[in-house]
């Protein structure tokens, strides 16, 4: 379970940057303000909005790597405030950038995650043969990531992020640039989330994902939370038939009432 | 902590370029470069002190004979001008070496000496101070014998002070003073060479492939992610100083026996293990200050060709202090031992010549630990700031 309240965060920006106006107070940029929601373990939560809405913000803040100016993220063990080292280890993280080291085999990436994470060398040893298995990474397991192509990256990222075994993850994304196999695996990959308990976040600008996985929806838009709700509730309430009509609506018309 | 210095650490051994600084740059091309730098010095000087030397003497001869007493110099060989060309013009256009014109007679004579003092190894000066002498001597004999003077009082004359020389300096520490000048410049210069690109891949290489932001979510703080990350740079500088050291002491034990250069051998002799071990000690703090310095730029930068514009200028920062420690007459004093990187590069010297203070040495140990630690300490503070890794 996861509970994020009032999660508000600004940056210092110079001059020159290409911010929204409307969002700029002085020198400070508002990127978000007031987001709350909570997701439930075993669901899936579609995280939507254009580029520049503060989706990438509001990952960087549940993940820990930002600090909020104010607002609370907490799960049943531990909260994102003060030292979220405790916090940080129920979390998983898949970025578009993979998050791996490229001059490491994967086996070397996964047992360097698991160590870091505190597990011991056999709990590690234990993780990564359960995810070789479940991920088919058995074929290129010893191999350098700088050999992988895309797909087989993909997989080592997802095996680099539920190393751990965390109760909480985040999807930044996960299906850009790949093709339709991958894109398969990846989905796949949530899903197993989903049935295993897991808290799952998942970013995407993909509806056909977000109708598949997700059970309910939290769309941004200019640092603000527009919707949060169910499919059958965006759809409702933007009196649309199709999710890319609801989420047009959605950012047209702002903040439903 | 550890789990990731030993990560970087690993990552870093299967990186060439790496490789190519923190090893190959100490063990061989450095030393290649000092031996063709120094074999091609030596071998131009050898072959100007085989060239002769074209001269021209104009003037009044009468009296003495200066071309005679040129002519009994090796390696002089006299040539004759046009009587309008001037001597600048010969010495342009090369004709000559030196044009010498005389005037008057001892004890007024007058020589002037026209001569290119740009060239670094002209011999033709020194000869001409030596005929200068050796007709000036023969000169006051020939005054003093007719004074009545026999061969002995001549000498008490023309010599009435004669001066011994007793040096308390050992070859240890003559060849120490020597290489004591060179020494910590190329030690601390390798050691920021082999920080520089560890820095830049690990901070703003880190950044630009994405992996930072991995790593900040492990549950590591701030604090400890930037220590590892500066262990690891400080690791690299201090390996390949201590390379560079081991690198130096090899290849010149080989050219001392090698060559058979007893004063060499004599001082390498006198050299333990434990001043290498003291010189590398002495190392060490600089390689904290500099891995600090590298891995703030690094975290600062946004990319990794802009982390190598700015190391670019930050290789220039240390320049200063090794220079000034390593200017002629400057030795080891309180006000030197303060001064950070002035005061490591002295202690190598001294450490090198054998005359290290031991008050100074601790007292160059506490200054250049405390520095390192508080470079360590802003640069934590600093990569904490969102505003420094989310540029």
């Amino acid at each position: 379970m996861m509970r994020v309240e009032n999660l508000s965060k600004r940056f210092k920006v110079d001059k020159k940057a290409n911010v929204p106006k409307d969002r700029l107070d002085g020198k400070w940029f508002q990127a978000l303000s007031n987001i709350s929601f909570d997701a439930k373990s075993g669901e899936v939560i579609g995280l939507l909005g254009a580029n520049g809405a503060g989706k990438t913000t509001t990952l960087r803040l549940l993940s820990g790597i930002l600090k909020a100016d104010s607002g609370n993220i907490e799960t049943d063990l531990a909260s994102a405030e003060g030292d979220s080292r405790d916090y940080r280890r129920q979390l998983g993280f898949l970025s578009g950038s993979k998050g791996l080291y490229e001059r490491l085999t994967v086996r070397e990436n996964l047992n360097f995650f698991a160590r870091s994470y505190g597990l011991t060398s056999e709990q590690t040893n234990q993780q990564i043969d359960k995810l070789s298995q479940q991920l088919n990474l058995s074929d290129f397991i010893d191999r350098k990531v700088i050999e992988l192509s895309t797909g087989m990256r993909q997989r080592a990222a997802i095996g680099r992020a539920l190393v751990h075994d965390p109760q909480l993850v985040i999807f930044d994304e996960p299906t850009t640039g790949l093709d339709i196999v991958a894109t398969e695996q990846v989905l796949s990959c949530i899903e197993q989330q989903k049935q295993a308990g897991k808290t799952v976040l998942f970013a995407t600008h993909h509806m056909d994902e977000v109708q598949l996985l997700c059970d309910r929806i939290l769309v941004i838009h200019q640092g603000q939370r527009n919707f949060f709700g169910t499919e059958a509730e965006f759809l409702s309430q933007y009196q649309a038939d199709s999710l890319v009509a609801a989420l047009r609506g959605c950012l047209q018309l702002g903040v439903a009432k | 902590m550890w789990q990731l210095y030993l990560k970087e650490l690993l990552e870093l051994t299967r990186d060439r370029r790496v490789m190519m600084t923190m090893i190959l740059t100490p063990l061989v091309i450095m030393p290649a470069l000092m031996a063709i730098g120094a074999g091609a010095t030596a071998a131009i000087a050898s072959s100007k002190q085989q060239q002769a030397i074209n001269y021209e003497v104009r003037g009044e001869l009468d009296g003495y004979s200066v071309v005679a007493a040129l002519n009994k110099q090796k390696g002089l060989q006299r040539q004759t001008l046009a009587p309008d060309l001037s001597p600048q013009e010969a010495l342009q256009q090369g004709t000559v070496d030196i044009v010498l014109e005389v005037s008057g007679e001892m004890p007024n004579a007058t020589w002037l000496l026209h001569y290119n003092g740009a060239e670094v190894f002209s011999r033709g000066e020194r000869l001409v101070e030596r005929v200068k002498a050796d007709l000036a001597k023969s000169w006051h004999r020939k005054q003093l014998a007719q004074q009545g003077m026999t061969d002995d009082q001549q000498d008490q004359w023309l010599e009435p002070i004669k001066l011994q020389k007793q040096s308390i300096a050992d070859e240890r520490e003559t060849i120490g003073e020597a290489i004591g000048g060179i020494l910590p410049y190329i030690m601390l210069l390798v050691a920021l060479s082999g920080a520089i690109y560890p820095a830049i891949d690990i901070g703003a290489g880190e950044k630009e492939r994405g992996t930072l932001e991995t790593l900040l979510m492990l549950p590591l703080t701030t604090a400890e992610l930037v220590i590892a990350k500066i262990a690891l740079v400080a690791t690299t500088a201090f390996v390949a100083a201590a390379l560079m050291l081991i690198s130096l002491t090899g290849w010149s034990a080989a050219a001392a026996y090698g060559l058979g250069i007893e004063v060499v051998q004599e001082a390498m002799q006198s050299f333990q293990i434990v001043d290498l071990m003291l010189i590398l000690l002495t190392v060490m703090p600089a390689c904290v200050i500099f891995a600090s310095l590298m891995m703030a730029i690094s975290f600062y930068a946004r990319s990794f060709k802009e982390a190598q514009n700015y190391m670019g200028f930050a290789f220039t920062i240390p320049f200063l202090p090794l220079l000034l420690a390593s200017l002629p007459g400057i030795e080891m004093d309180f006000v030197w031992a303060m001064i950070p990187l002035s005061n490591v590069a002295l202690a190598i010297k001294e450490l090198a010549k054998g005359t290290m203070n031991w008050g100074y040495l601790v007292l160059i140990w506490l200054n250049a630990g405390f520095i390192a630690w508080v470079l360590a300490k802003l640069t934590i503070g600093w990569c904490q700031r969102e505003q420094v890794l989310f540029r």
